[in-house]
């Protein structure tokens, strides 16, 4: 298949927050995310106000413009959007979702897009990772939740990494590239204080960057967090993969880098797709094409600093030298 | 009115005329594809766009998205072919028919209604003398009942026309091991031996229906024991099965005389009608004139033909009150045809009280 | 990747094949050997003593027997209880998996 670019040809708009904030309540936005474009609408005023904090320097269609995606949050009736107002979700899949309150944000946004896109895209091969790129290298950090994967991805891009994605590597699978889709960042818990402290070290008025945080969600207090501008920007811009990280958190441990066996790597890569099982034997071949052609490891490291250093070590040791 | 909104619905028109396709705006792109998802129709527009060749000619986008239907409807072919090629090693040595229903026979007989089909379970029929021997061996090679609470395995077994679902812990797929098409308990109860005995061999072994029993048991799925809500899918294999059997003439002639042989003669009024009224499907005129006797009144009819059209897609049709009357009085209807009273009445109240327990 | 709950389902007097259609696709590291299966869509990683197993019936059916006698010949040596009963369990494997099927 060509490359997606045939329909970026349509002009990207840049709305005013006013704009955005009208747009949203009523008709909905088509916000394009990497290789997806999604219809949003938002009936509930604080959490469009979140939505354009994170996504206004996105890229929105103007016009009418096949969409991949759609969520819509609204309310059930006049009264209780005022008395205790529940925030429902439509992705249009006869799914119900267990409304949330309104006062939690983004959370049902970000959950009911999770939902769609895990579950609805097939056409590119999903990792539940975290992915960065920067000079021709591409990094697969396929990891559980709790790992620390989203952390450590958003932290890489916080210096001068593009952030592919902090939860859903996608991997086109006719060229084995890996395809950008530069979401919000969703920090939970303790990793929130963590990444707020990392992006003041590097970045001015970096409380910008976040969102509230919303505390008794069912996964804990969350917090999203906007990609950098950089990641933004390239978000058509596509790497090959070569390098697969398996990430371990531990608090307590030293910081480590650990081989791993080709087929360890390749079956951790495997339970870390969401779509593996259906996509069949088109992902046997592009998860075994990018084994065999990667570095391989694991880490263990018990701060972001540390596995930033060591992802910087084990790519200048071994697939450095491929770029020159 | 519904008759009007049908007309205009995007999925049904594509499904009619899928070159349609080549000409469709963004927002009608948009819109179809919704419709279609809804109704677990996005493959097929995949496959028919496919079928008739005109894939290149449209968006880039939509080749996109049809990738990823195709790869969805393909995992969804290959697990319902392994289950049946477990099944078939489960069973090996077994002398007795094993009479694969619904998609696994569609896909045994590779029916044109199995192009980009989603299916979820595997069906198969077996003598109800037989039933526990298999049982057997599915337990021994793996398989696991999955309906763990107890009233629902009572239910199963006293009431149902199948053993609880099996599932292999391996796999995702469901086995339902029915001895009959209907429960045991429905008014209209076929004789069951009869259908066993037209069954005639496929693939591997398996059986299936003969064509006309094949059509019939989607029929009477629909129309008398199943929900009518959202079937649009339903219908349309209805519609591709009439139009592919009734290249042979004598499938029309044996259509309605086996429907009374069976008692299946309503619920083959309303699939000829609707398939008829909303796919546009091609039946002889002596067929609707052989099954007119088997109407219902007119006001009931008058009913169903407001009805049955706007429920068929969960987005179609009017909305507010008569979409809230239709969707709800479908749904008893066919339950009440389902059970005899009082235990429709147990059923309901049962798993009522259940959910509000929060049990179910 | 199979959890093996089941009985055991190997027979240990039918001849098993692979079955023709199967088409396996292999990705072989030092390691192990990776095999996919395009009927199943099932994965499964086997080391170099099964993948030689599978291999003695890739050349031809056999029975259990003659599986014994093939694998004699190439360690050039009887086999022990304790071998025989580990080429029984990883055939038992093969069958549940779908990899090998009786005649």
């Amino acid at each position: 298949m060509k490359a997606i670019s045939t329909f970026h040809q349509i002009d990207l708009a840049a709305f005013s927050d006013q704009e955005l904030d009208r747009k949203l309540s009523g008709e909905g936005v088509q916000l394009e995310i990497g290789p997806f474009t999604v219809n949003v609408q938002l009936a509930f005023k604080n959490i469009r106000d979140d939505f354009i904090r994170i996504y206004r320097e996105y890229s929105f269609y103007d016009e009418p413009v096949i969409h991949d995606n759609y969520v819509h949050i609204y309310g059930r009736n006049f009264y209780r959007q005022h008395i205790k107002p529940q925030a429902f979700v439509d992705v249009g899949m006869n799914e119900d979702f267990i409304p949330l309150p309104a006062s939690m944000g983004m959370v049902s946004l970000e959950m009911g897009l999770n939902w769609q896109v895990a579950s609805a895209c097939k056409q590119y091969l999903m990792f539940h990772a975290g992915v960065v790129a920067k000079d021709g290298v591409g990094i697969i950090m396929p990891a559980a939740s709790g790992s620390g994967k989203s952390t450590l991805a958003a932290g890489l891009s916080y210096r001068g990494w593009q952030l592919h994605s902090d939860e859903f590597g996608l991997l086109d699978l006719d060229t084995e590239e890996l395809v950008p889709y530069p979401r919000a960042v969703s920090l939970k818990n303790e990793s929130i204080s963590v990444m707020k402290k990392w992006v003041s070290e590097s970045h001015d008025n970096h409380l910008d960057y976040f969102t509230d945080e919303y505390e008794g969600t069912p996964k804990g207090t969350i917090c999203y967090m906007r990609p950098t501008i950089e990641s933004i920007e390239a978000m058509h811009v596509r790497t090959t993969p070569n390098v697969v990280i398996l990430p371990i958190f531990d608090p307590t441990s030293k910081p480590e880098i650990r081989p791993v066996t080709k087929t360890m790597a390749f079956f951790r890569t495997v339970m870390s797709s969401a779509n593996y099982g259906d996509i069949g034997a088109d992902a046997f071949r592009a998860i075994s094409n990018l084994i065999d052609r990667s570095h391989v490891c694991e880490i263990v490291y018990p701060t972001l600093k540390d596995a930033v250093n060591l992802v910087e070590q084990i790519v200048s040791e071994n697939v450095g030298d491929k770029n020159e | 009115m519904s008759k009007v909104v049908t007309d205009h619905n995007i999925l049904i028109r594509v499904l009619k005329e899928p070159v349609l396709m080549e000409k469709l705006t963004v927002n009608q792109w948009n819109d179809l594809l919704r419709e279609a998802k809804i109704s677990n129709l996005a493959g097929r527009l995949s496959a028919d766009a496919g079928a008739i060749g005109i894939k290149d000619k449209l968006p880039a986008k939509i080749n996109n998205l049809f990738k990823s239907f195709d790869y969805n409807s393909q995992s969804s072919e290959r697990m319902i072919r392994w289950e049946m090629n477990r099944v078939r090693r489960a069973l090996i040595g077994e002398s007795y028919k094993v009479v694969l229903l619904k998609g696994a026979a569609y896909i045994a007989k590779d029916l044109n209604c199995t192009r980009g089909r989603v299916s979820v379970d595997l069906d198969i029929l077996v003598e109800k003398k037989r039933i526990d021997f298999a049982e057997d061996k599915f337990l021994a090679h793996g398989w696991q009942h999955h309906v763990e609470n107890d009233y629902d395995q009572k239910f199963y077994r006293e009431y149902s026309h199948e053993l609880p679902p099996l599932i292999h812990p391996d796999r995702q797929i469901s086995i339902d091991v029915h001895h009959s098409i209907l429960p045991v308990t429905s008014r209209v109860y076929p004789d069951m031996s009869k259908l066993m005995e037209a069954a005639v061999p496929s693939v591997d072994g398996f059986y299936t229906l003969s064509n006309v029993d094949i059509i019939l048991h989607s029929v009477v799925h629909l129309w008398q024991d199943g929900e009518v809500r959202s079937s649009l899918r339903n219908l349309l294999e209805q519609h591709d099965m009439f139009e592919e059997f009734g290249k042979d003439q004598k499938f029309w002639d044996a259509l309605v005389p086996r429907a009374e042989e069976l008692g299946f003669t309503r619920a083959l009024f309303y699939a000829l009608r609707y398939c008829k009224m909303i796919m546009g499907t091609k039946i002889p005129g002596s067929v609707m004139e052989q099954i007119a006797p088997y109407s219902p009144n007119g006001f009931a009819r008058s009913l169903m033909d407001w009805m049955v059209p706007g429920v068929m897609s969960p987005t179609m049709g009017a909305s507010g009150l008569s979409r809230w009357l239709s969707m709800n009085g479908l749904y008893i209807r066919s339950h009440w045809l389902r059970m005899p009273p009082f235990m429709l009445a147990r059923h309901l109240s049962t798993k009522f009280i259940m959910r509000l327990k929060g049990e179910a | 990747m199979a959890e093996n709950t089941q009985d055991f389902i190997f027979d240990s007097t039918a001849v098993y094949r692979i079955p023709s259609a199967a088409g396996f696709i292999w990705s072989e590291w030092d390691d192990a050997n990776i095999v996919y299966d395009p009927r199943s869509g099932h994965t499964q990683v086997l080391n170099d003593f099964a993948r030689e197993l599978l291999a003695l019936y890739e050349d031809g059916p056999k029975n259990l027997n003659s599986l014994y006698f093939e694998f004699e010949k190439i360690l050039e040596k009887k086999l022990d209880q304790t071998t025989k009963n580990q080429i029984l369990e990883t055939v038992n494997g093969f069958d549940a998996m779908g990899l090998i099927e009786p005649v």
